[in-house]
């Protein structure tokens, strides 16, 4: 009888020790994973509209001055399953002398703030034999809306990549913790 | 007895697969074990500056010895500014350290010696050009002539008190704001705050351009971009307007530029270790009668 105590007391003492060392096994993967949103694909951020940019003879054209304020903040989606690059073209008489561009990985949103009146860019996908990549149609590789109405502070403006590469809810999370209200 | 001891050995062998578990999970989020991504390295010597000049024949190349200082070596004091700019730095020299002289210093002026342009195409409207690659800034005048040039120090790859990426933001960004000699950091050092950073002018965030007694020669800061303390005061008295309702929000623009590699925006990337892009050497191409503009991208 005695015996039989003895065993449930140890076999109680196991358990309680167990208890701590199986729910660090649960708790610890879901701390250490980084923040990570529901992925919602392609579909574009709620009330950024399909407006403000033109595909043209493979390229993306963005005109932020066509509706709403020339300060504009587009979302654009790799819909392909390599990272695009986005090389902008510049007039050669352009002072801007600057080349906002950006790689974005498969199946991910980047963000660029814009006040341009006009961006064009050339999407290329990676490609051993050219150092700048493979020409593709920009048409069939990316998804583009644009947030026409957007509130900047005095100290958030500029034209920029916000968001290089990242899900969407991710992005749309880094537009409001940079301060910036899209709608 | 022997059914407790048995119980006690499963305990054990099973704690010993939680800990070899929690060992994985360690690994697993410790990047440098579990991903393989190119760890990204300074670029080599810029042909722009320093002693990537040494190879220009316009230049010669002097290692400093003990006892040397840039007042010792220049006593003039516009040629020693000259070299300076040259090398991008005027914090006091060691031993050893090389530097590059213009051979023809009693000749030159800041203008010639510039890394920029003395004339690009313009829009009407003044520019201050931030080039991470040059490790320079450059003014133009509404006509598009180059007015003044100097060094900067802009953000580093990696800040040491910080698990950020301290690299100064690219794009193009007016100037909101700007203060006087007194100009001091809310956020550095951590925790403080109280950095000096006289003359500075905001142009994004907390990012800006000061000035700084602090110019060793390579990109050192955390974002900011530090200057000359005489050129910030020239920039923030002299050319630089803030945004406000009478210029229609329209503060001096700044372009920040890329640190590139190979013509490539260079920076904490995935690039494969064995990418023809990495193997690529950098051929020194511009010396300062180039224009580097046109050799540089696309």
């Amino acid at each position: 009888m005695k015996n039989n105590k003895n065993t449930e007391i140890l076999l109680v003492f196991i358990m309680a020790l167990w208890v701590p060392i199986v729910s660090m096994a649960v708790v610890k993967p879901l701390l250490k994973a980084p923040k990570t949103f529901k992925d919602e694909g392609d579909k574009s951020p709620l009330g950024c509209k399909d407006l403000g940019y033109r595909f043209d003879l493979k390229t993306l054209k963005l005109l932020p001055e066509e509706v709403g304020l020339p300060q504009s903040l587009y979302f654009i989606f790799n819909e392909r399953s390599e990272s695009v690059n986005l090389y902008q073209m510049l007039k050669n008489d352009s002072t801007r002398s600057m080349y906002l561009n950006n790689v974005i990985t498969p199946r991910q949103w980047a963000v660029l703030s814009t006040s341009e009146k006009k961006l064009q860019y050339i999407c290329t996908v990676n490609d051993p034999k050219q150092s700048y990549g493979k020409i593709v149609d920009c048409a069939e590789s990316l998804k583009v809306c644009e947030y026409a109405r957007v509130k900047y502070g005095m100290n958030n403006g500029g034209n920029y990549w916000l968001v290089k590469s990242s899900s969407r809810g991710a992005a749309v999370d880094a537009v409001l913790h940079y301060g910036i209200i899209p709608r | 007895m022997k059914k407790q001891v048995a119980v006690v050995l499963f305990h054990f062998l099973l704690l010993g697969v939680d800990s070899l578990t929690a060992d994985l999970y360690a690994k697993s989020a410790n990047p440098t074990v579990s991903t393989i991504v190119a760890k990204p390295t300074e670029p080599p010597p810029s042909p722009y500056y320093g002693v990537g000049l040494c190879d220009n024949p316009l230049y010669e190349c002097i290692k400093t010895m003990a006892g040397d200082s840039w007042e010792k070596l220049f006593p003039d004091e516009a040629q020693r500014d000259l070299v300076q700019r040259i090398n991008r730095c005027y914090n006091n020299l060691w031993a050893g350290k090389t530097i590059a002289v213009p051979r023809d210093l009693s000749h030159d002026t800041l203008l010639s010696l510039s890394p920029f342009p003395q004339k690009i195409n313009g829009e009407h409207e003044k520019e201050i050009i931030v080039d991470q690659d040059k490790l320079a800034w450059g003014a133009y005048d509404a006509e598009g002539q180059l007015v003044k040039w100097g060094p900067i120090a802009s953000g580093r790859d990696k800040c040491p008190d910080s698990n950020n990426i301290c690299r100064t933001l690219t794009g193009l960004f007016r100037v909101f704001s700007k203060e006087s000699k007194e100009c001091v950091s809310d956020v550095f050092p951590i925790g403080k705050g109280g950095a000096k950073m006289p003359y500075c002018m905001y142009f994004h965030k907390g990012f800006a351009l000061h000035g700084s007694p602090d110019m060793p020669g390579y990109r050192a800061s955390h974002g900011c971009v530090r200057m000359f303390i005489s050129d910030a005061k020239w920039l923030n008295e002299t050319f630089v307007q803030i945004s406000n309702e009478m210029n229609h929000y329209m503060g001096t623009l700044v372009i920040i530029r890329p640190v590139t590699k190979d013509g490539k925006e260079y920076g904490p990337v995935k690039l494969a270790a064995d990418s023809p892009v990495s193997k690529k050497a950098l051929k020194p191409k511009a010396n300062r009668w180039v224009n580097p503009d046109e050799v540089s991208v696309q």
